[in-house]
């Protein structure tokens, strides 16, 4: 999916009234797992997926939101790319909640789901390495993300 | 079990975080603000100053700390330059200094009197808030010394709030949440449900962005959310019976606000000094402290609090709310630039009550080495399933994995059916976890935990199995694990042989505690065990 039609699909759910890339803190949190060649980004998205299910987005708005906020992740984490950068991919995740605990009376952990990762390829990443931030502030982001869906996000009904 | 907490703030519907409970965090220390230790009511500088019985504590934007002592019927301050002064009340010391006379006047702060003021706030218009609860009222203190009743024929308030509109919130362990309006008027503040009552409250704090009241009672806390709705948090939620001592939130009594989302409270009973994040829910045991009561944060963010038993105001520094671990990131960043990453999951058994200081972690951690780091991620009761896809999503960011097993990994349905039933799918799923981090360059390690029970249901019962040559404790389910475990071709150690042998030794002590966690003492044998399974393994 290219990113300016994923842009343009999450601008409709407006989730965010005013989005400023990068400058705002992404929902969740992020951390560079890997920075070597093939560098990693894990993003848990679980506050973005709960507010997917609260607000009942349908699959397409959903992934349009994830994608654009993983995008937000990934220009966040920019600066700790180098030259040697093949390939960068942030890992999409969420925890999932299981039966309520009689013990504890909460909702027991029921695994990580990696729903889907955005990969950005090597010379991507330098060439735009030092323009996210202001392709951001415009909404023009780079063209040549690969948003994959691996995993399912719960019910919404 | 791991607890995914509903997000408290909001009632979503997906949990936004995994939490677990009652975590250990590092470098906490603790400092002496004020007080000598001595009983008595004497001012001057801090390091000779001394108070009776401090119980609550309040800042203002100065750095003013305003003490409520309870023992002395009177109302401390300490200046941001370590002096004390008594700000009001007159009693007379008994016995030594050990207890003021209480009395109940007002007039000049000088000739004023308390009965044993537990609660304290500063309000916007800078008169000092007082919960004089045996006296049953509000007073205050105005800032020309002068002590009015402002609401007389209370019940026992104890906890004080202002909101950013002037308004008093007042935990009354008898009559319940009160708030009262700048002009006095009492109204009880927003009801509660009929299923989560508050249940004589003792602290209440104030949360205005977005707007929430919390409050600590028999219970354990209660957040009164945005929507106006009360939940309740503790670990009876279900169950309405009061919490027992080292249950994850402990008995909280006083609360303090710290950043935008999170508190912390005293917890005499278990002599601990606590955090909560009341979105992740996270918590922390940040500090043992003997007989903890009142707790304040500054404008800085430092926190203070109050000892009834060592009669000091006390200072906590080098708390990180980062080091309290969401099981996915919190536990990720290698700040401390430790060279080799290791990942220690387990249930209750392995941080149940204690502190960063003699948790497993920290002794695993200083066992292999200061180029260590090891990062606990502690979920209470958690199942094998989740707990292996959460360790293969995070494993990218750790050299090595230390997973706890016993019982409670396999869950109830799985126990249930016997080892015939889950024997072969344990081996299977661990097998699995051990080839998808091999391939990621990281190791794994499994420690198998003889449940209680297969040592007796107490130590002292397993001696007196062994005094008498009675049959040892059925050791088939452990013996059911030990095959699983071999099969999986994963490393791993059976805590059996460490705690046999610790048992069977001179130095022994117990193991386990009467709730059936581990002791201090359980946790070192459980350390060095591993420690010592674990050190060649490492490069």
């Amino acid at each position: 999916m290219k990113a300016i039609a994923v842009l343009a699909a999450a601008l409709t759910v407006c989730i965010s009234t005013a989005p400023v890339f990068a400058d705002e803190s992404v929902p969740g949190h992020a951390v560079l797992a890997r920075a070597s060649e093939d560098a990693l980004i894990l993003w848990d998205a679980s506050p973005v997926v709960a507010s997917i299910v609260k607000n009942r987005l349908s699959d397409a708005d959903a992934n349009a939101l994830l994608e654009r906020d993983a995008s937000r992740v990934l220009a966040t984490m920019a600066p700790n790319f180098g030259g040697e950068t093949r390939s960068v991919t942030v890992r999409v995740i969420y925890s999932k909640t299981g039966d309520v605990s009689p013990v504890y009376g909460t909702p027991t952990f029921a695994g990580i789901e990696r729903y889907a990762t955005l990969t950005l390829s090597g010379p991507d990443v330098r060439s735009d390495r030092d323009r996210w931030r202001e392709l951001g502030a415009k909404m023009a982001l780079p063209p040549w993300f690969t948003f994959k869906v691996t995993g399912l996000l719960p019910p919404r009904s | 079990m791991l607890l995914l907490r509903i997000i408290a703030v909001g009632a979503l519907l997906l949990a936004a975080s995994a939490a677990a409970d009652s975590h250990a965090v590092r470098g906490v220390k603790i400092s002496v603000v004020a007080g000598s230790g001595r009983s008595g009511a004497a001012d001057g500088p801090a390091t000779t100053a001394t108070f009776v019985m401090p119980a609550a504590l309040a800042a203002d934007a100065h750095g003013n700390l305003y003490v409520a002592d309870a023992g002395a019927q009177r109302i401390r301050v300490v200046s941001p330059g370590g002096v004390v002064r008594t700000l009001a009340g007159s009693s007379l010391l008994q016995d030594a200094g050990l207890w003021g006379t209480p009395g109940n006047r007002d007039g000049p702060a000088a000739s004023a009197q308390f009965n044993t003021p537990s609660g304290i706030a500063v309000g916007r218009d800078g008169f000092v808030y007082v919960a004089d609860t045996v006296n049953h009222s509000i007073r205050r203190i105005s800032n020309a010394g002068v002590v009015t009743t402002f609401v007389p024929a209370l019940g026992l308030p104890r906890g004080l709030a202002f909101d950013d509109d002037g308004n008093l919130y007042v935990a009354d362990s008898e009559l319940g949440l009160l708030k009262i309006a700048p002009n006095g008027t009492v109204t009880g503040a927003s009801e509660p449900s009929v299923a989560f009552p508050v249940l004589h409250p003792y602290g209440v704090v104030i949360f205005e962005h977005p707007f929430m009241i919390v409050v600590s009672d028999d219970h354990g806390i209660m957040v009164q959310q945005q929507d106006g709705v009360w939940i309740r948090i503790s670990s009876d939620a279900t169950s309405g019976v009061p919490v027992q001592e080292n249950q994850p939130i402990g008995q909280p009594y006083e609360l303090a606000r710290i950043g935008p989302d999170s508190i912390v409270y005293t917890d005499p009973r278990t002599g601990t000094i606590r955090y909560m994040n009341l979105n992740t829910r996270n918590e922390a045991i940040l500090a043992d402290v003997a007989e903890p009561l009142g707790i304040a944060a500054l404008p800085g963010g430092e926190i203070v609090f109050t000892s009834a038993a060592t009669r000091q105001v006390e200072r906590l520094d080098g708390f990180d709310a980062r080091d309290v671990i969401d099981p996915i990131f919190d536990a990720a960043p290698a700040r401390r630039g430790a060279a080799y990453r290791v990942l220690e999951i387990g249930n209750s058994f392995t941080w149940w009550g204690n502190t960063w200081q003699d948790s497993i972690a920290n002794m695993i951690e200083h066992g292999l080495g200061a180029r260590t780091e090891v990062v606990p991620v502690q979920m209470a009761g958690a199942q094998l399933a989740p707990i292996i896809s959460y360790v293969d999503e995070t494993a990218p960011l750790f050299d090595a994995v230390i997973l706890h097993v016993d019982d409670g990994t396999l869950g109830d349905v799985l126990l249930n059916e016997g080892p015939a039933a889950w024997k072969g799918h344990m081996a299977a799923s661990l097998r699995a976890l051990r080839d998808s981090l091999e391939r990621q360059h990281v190791l794994l390690f499994v420690v198998e935990r003889p449940m209680p029970n297969f040592l007796g249901p107490t130590e002292h019962l397993w001696a007196k199995i062994q005094e008498n040559a009675l049959a040892p404790p059925d050791r088939s389910q452990q013996d059911a694990w030990d095959a699983a475990l071999a099969a999986s071709g994963v490393h791993w150690i059976d805590l059996w042989s460490a705690y046999m042998a610790d048992i069977r030794s001179a130095r022994h002590e117990e193991i386990y505690s009467a709730d059936a966690h581990l002791t201090e003492h359980g946790r070192i044998v459980t350390a060095n065990a591993i420690v010592n399974a674990l050190r060649p393994l490492i490069p």
